[in-house]
């Protein structure tokens, strides 16, 4: 099966963003308990780009998924989400306040952080016009 | 999503299970929310069947911790997988939602036995 692919970013497309993540998954015979972080990742990341990013704009924004899986020595797999909307580095967004009390408690901003507390490194990127969020983790 | 309700005692406990991401945090949202305004003493969420959360799975806790307090009973959480329980340390929704490791601990904690 293939390594990417594109989708429009919208909710109801999360689905296929997390099918295609479990299949290339299974093809790569990876371990399916070290899937998690992944998930995740995808959901957040894609569920934002679907709802902050489409919504500034009146076109259709485009996604791209894309996973790679790097064998011995590095064991790691990378992934990549690419988009043409606004400019937005997620990375660059302050931490949440995760000792606040209760009646002060939002999710603003938790995709993010679970995101980069689960991977090795997420680093952003502009460039030729979309933005690109690289994600990386090793396993043991 | 289905959530189970059952009563131990005076404690109510909801079972969520399977997925609790972006597509089924409404459906859940609302079940919690229900069963905080029929729970009388305590409600105790048993996680042992619930495989994935997301931060839009947080908010429905998050919404029922705060309906929970409003009303004046405690809300506990147990049996979490270790993907579960790292999203809620990673978050400090440990500290919105104590967890328990068993139903047994959760449902004595919450009758004060």
């Amino acid at each position: 099966m293939g390594n990417s692919l594109g989708l429009l970013a919208q909710t109801s497309s999360l689905v296929d963003a997390q099918r295609f993540l479990v299949e290339w998954w299974g093809a790569q015979s990876l371990p399916e308990e070290a899937r998690f972080p992944f998930e995740l990742a995808v959901e957040e990341l894609f569920v934002n780009i679907a709802t902050h990013g489409q919504a500034a704009l009146d076109r259709d924004v485009n996604v791209e998924l894309e996973l790679e899986w790097l064998g011995t020595p590095d064991n790691k797999v990378i992934l990549t989400i690419s988009d043409d909307g606004p400019q937005f580095d997620p990375t660059a967004k302050e931490i949440p306040d995760t000792d606040a009390p209760l009646d002060n408690r939002t999710t603003g901003g938790l995709g993010i952080h679970l995101t980069r507390s689960l991977m090795d490194s997420v680093t952003y990127r502009a460039i030729n016009g979309r933005n690109q969020l690289r994600l990386e983790k090793q396993f043991e | 999503m289905e959530i189970k309700r059952s009563e131990h005692g005076n404690i109510t406990v909801v079972s969520p299970s399977g997925r609790l991401g972006f597509d089924e945090a409404a459906g859940a949202q609302e079940q919690f929310e229900n069963a905080v305004a029929e729970a009388s003493v305590g409600i105790v969420c048993d996680c042992v069947a619930l495989d994935y959360i997301s931060s839009a799975g947080l908010r429905a806790f998050l919404i029922a911790a705060k309906a929970a307090e409003q009303k004046g009973i405690p809300l506990v959480a147990c049996n979490l997988n270790e993907n579960v329980a790292s999203v809620f340390t990673i978050s400090g929704f440990d500290r919105i939602v104590p967890l328990h490791d068993t139903l047994e601990a959760a449902v004595a904690a919450l009758s004060g036995d």
